[in-house]
């Protein structure tokens, strides 16, 4: 009798453990975050020009499409290498090189409109991406250069190519500090210019 | 600073008086965050505005004697590895004529953002663009505290040291005037212990002062505004507290009070040079001047600019000095030093001001892991270099901090231009669509509206419009339903011809896709016929429904309409005119002989009444 009951006393100890344990693991458990859908994080780390290089209408379509798997990670020249690097870990991929038909990076440019030959004909306007370009019918138009992403789009539907691109002028805000080493070079005394 | 050998006299400079450099041959200015205005080839009197302010970091120049401008372009700046920036060659003509001074008698009476633009114009600078930022004036927050800093614990710096001993009371002047506008609560002058000679000379002149003495003993780099904010600003001053450099302070009471800009400032040149002195050079004066006035000895030297601590060497001695040359080192280089591996010693982290751990946050910087980087507080690194001075191994950790720390906020700023481009681009979908849908929208409005006018035209006149509309209707009807009936009689032959050749599987095939095109046609010539016979109900009884009519049928009343002015028209051209066109003859020979039996009616029954 005794041997019954101890095996039920052992039973009984059994289940109320497990019911511990299991409520103890449901309150424990860390807070799952919910990531956002994938097509959106690779979006994060596209550049953003809206260049439309790689074959996509935009950065946004292009990431859709790598979400499901339809395109390459090496498509994107204003990405850089880097940009690469960064998809290739977000995707669990191997680095690529970029596609041999996909256009060479380049650095980033400005683009300007010359004024005085600027007709006003507004298809800039419309083929901006990020509306940087100010002008109306008949009036001259401009381009805002700090929101120009440097797409490019806006070169071909000038009627009278009066768009180039500079790259940035160089400003005192644009300087940054090189590499660490201090340069060392003998001056005589009084020379001066 | 690592590689250097710095020589303990870093006082020496104080031994000496202020001197003052001779005239040079060319001042190269620099042009920073200013618009120039004059030409090459002009002359310029002392005084004479050079370039304006063009955004809210920049401030004006003034040319700091008389003279003739050689060339405005890119020219080597005070910045390491001398980058080629905008800037400015006055050649001075010796003669150091200068425009009269126009002293502000008014001042009292300025706002704070007024005097923050009058030192703007004027050329006063602070540690990032004009003394007192223009941001900061406009918001005109109540000001707390208010420290003028004249803490030099960086070794081998006495400038601020020298100004305060030479022109104690134009600064103790400059403080009134900064304290009377600024209205601070509480306006200390923060001072080191071991700056004697300043703190004798300002004893004398503290007493019934708006402005109190403050001496601060702690090591470098508590000079630094960050760490002066947080020992001198109780906790309820500190979020609205401001702090100014000495050598701004100076120059603002030059500018208000005396209408003088900003044109000299007070540099200390030391190191292994002849004789350690302060020298007041004007703006623009070639470092080699500088270092030729204090007598440089003929030995390999690195001229480093700024302190012993945070300078860097300057590749190229014809650089003008700026507003932040405070200091000009000449130090004799030794053999060259090559970094060695770290040894742990963890000297760095015991001596660095800011708890971090150097000598990880380094592996991690040069490494280029900018996330492990900022995981290591990199964020709160001041950047004051005492890691680099005491590492046995000569690590330039200072350098790799300042490198690393800038490609992070290089980072930062792609990334919230990268959000701002995302924004601008979404923004401009959905406008693009907005666009679209208010387009249909307005659209379908109008097309309401000319139904409704015509349904108004037709219920007014309903003599002269109902018989045109109704002849234009019975014709459309007509004209479908002829449609109708060659689309059925399409309709019957390919199945005939599909019933013969059943055999051919391709011409059967063929044959359906013909048969069901063709049906298709029919039921849509069907739907038109209907649709059209069902307008000229409408148009004929009322015009109920045609509010609610698609673009089609709208567009199909818009033609109906017209038709129907042009109707009228002919009709009125008809009866004016008794030549007619030929296809309406038959109507206008029926329209006159109508209009004559009518006439005759009258005229019948007018006799008979008679």
């Amino acid at each position: 009798m005794t041997l019954v009951l101890r095996l039920l006393l052992l039973l009984l100890a059994i289940w109320l453990l497990g019911k511990i344990l299991r409520s103890s693991a449901q309150k424990l458990r860390p807070a799952t975050t919910s990531l956002p859908p994938l097509a959106d994080r690779i979006d994060a780390l596209l550049p953003q020009t809206q260049c439309g290089q790689c074959g996509h209408a935009g950065c946004q379509p292009y990431a859709q499409a790598l979400a499901r798997g339809e395109d390459s990670i090496n498509r994107c020249p204003p990405g850089g290498e880097d940009g690469i690097r960064k998809l290739a870990a977000l995707l669990h991929t191997d680095y690529l090189p970029f596609a041999a038909d996909a256009p060479p990076p380049k650095p980033k440019a400005v683009a300007l409109i010359d004024e005085a030959t600027c007709i006003g004909c507004t298809l800039c306007i419309q083929a901006c991406p990020v509306d940087a370009i100010l002008g109306s019918a008949k009036q001259m138009h401009t381009v805002l250069a700090d929101e120009c992403t440097g797409c490019e789009l806006c070169l071909a539907p000038c009627p009278v190519d009066c768009i180039s691109m500079r790259p940035a002028t160089s400003q005192p805000a644009d300087w940054r500090w090189g590499y660490p080493v201090i340069a060392i070079k003998a001056i005589k005394p009084g020379s001066s210019t | 600073m690592s590689r250097l050998s710095i020589p303990p006299a870093y006082t020496a400079a104080s031994q000496q008086p202020l001197a003052t450099l001779p005239l040079p041959a060319q001042l190269n200015l620099w042009l920073q965050g200013s618009r120039c205005c004059v030409e090459v080839g002009q002359r310029v009197l002392k005084h004479q505005l050079l370039a304006e302010a063009d955004s809210e970091f920049g401030v004006a120049l003034h040319a700091p004697t008389s003279g003739h401008i050689r060339a405005i372009g890119p020219l080597p700046q005070a910045l390491p590895d001398a980058p080629l920036l905008d800037g400015l060659q006055l050649q001075p003509d010796g003669q150091d004529e200068a425009l009269p001074l126009q002293a502000d008698t008014d001042w009292p009476a300025l706002s704070p953002l007024a005097l923050a633009i009058r030192l703007q114009d004027m050329g006063v600078m602070g540690q990032h663009g004009p003394l007192l930022p223009l941001a900061w004036a406009a918001a005109a927050p109540p000001l707390a505290l208010l420290i003028i800093n004249a803490v030099e614990n960086e070794p081998f710096l006495q400038a601020d040291s020298m100004l305060l001993r030479e022109q104690a009371a134009a600064v103790a002047e400059a403080m009134t005037m900064l304290g009377r506008i600024l209205q601070p609560v509480r306006l200390v002058l923060a001072i080191q212990q071991e700056q004697g000679a300043a703190i004798n000379a300002l004893r004398s002149l503290a007493a019934n002062q708006c402005w109190q003495l403050e001496v601060i003993q702690a090591p470098y780099p508590a000079g630094d505004d960050a760490p002066l904010l947080q020992s001198l600003a109780r906790p309820e001053e500190s979020s609205n507290s401001l702090c100014l450099p000495l050598a701004g302070v100076y120059a603002a009471g030059r500018a208000i009070l005396h209408g003088e800009p900003c044109i000299s400032r007070i540099v200390t040149v030391s190191g292994a040079v002849g004789q350690p002195q302060n020298i007041l050079a004007l703006l623009g004066s070639p470092v080699a001047d500088l270092l030729a006035c204090a007598g440089l000895p003929s030995q390999q030297h690195a001229i480093v600019h700024g302190g012993g601590l945070r300078g860097f060497a300057l590749p190229d001695t014809t650089i003008g000095i700026h507003q932040h040359s405070h200091c000009l080192l000449a130090l004799a280089a030794q053999a060259e030093l090559i970094a060695q591996p770290c040894v742990r010693c963890g000297d760095c982290a015991s001596i660095c001001p800011s708890q971090l751990q150097p000598q990880e946050l380094y592996w991690h910087c040069s490494e280029q892991q900018l996330e492990q980087a900022q995981h290591w507080r990199l964020a709160d690194c001041s950047q004051c270099g005492l890691c680099s001075a005491v590492c046995p191994s000569q690590l330039p950790l200072l350098e790799t901090f300042r490198q690393t720390s800038q490609q992070l906020l290089l980072a930062e700023q792609q990334q919230s231009a990268t959000d701002a481009a995302r924004q601008r681009h979404r923004f401009r979908q959905f406008r693009l669509e907005r666009d679209k849908q208010e387009k249909a929208q307005r659209l379908a409005e109008r097309a309401a509206q000319q139904a409704a006018k015509l349904a108004q035209q037709a219920a007014t006149a309903p003599s002269q419009s109902t018989t045109p509309t109704a002849s234009a209707a019975d014709k459309q009807a007509a004209i479908a339903a002829a449609m109708t009936r060659a689309a059925q009689r399409q309709q019957q032959r390919p199945d005939a011809a599909a019933s013969v050749s059943s055999s051919e599987r391709d011409a059967a095939i063929a044959a359906n896709r013909q048969a069901t095109i063709d049906a298709a046609m029919a039921r849509a010539a069907a739907r038109k016929a209907a649709q059209d016979a069902a307008k000229a109900a409408a148009a004929e009884t009322s015009a109920d429904s045609s509010e609610q009519a698609g673009l089609n049928q709208q567009q199909q009343a818009l033609i109906q309409a017209a038709m129907q002015r042009a109707n009228a028209q002919k009709a009125a051209a008809a009866s004016n005119s008794p030549a007619a066109m030929d296809e309406d003859k038959k109507a206008l020979i029926a329209a006159a002989m109508a209009r004559a039996a009518a006439q005759k009616a009258a005229r019948d029954a007018g006799e008979q009444e008679k």
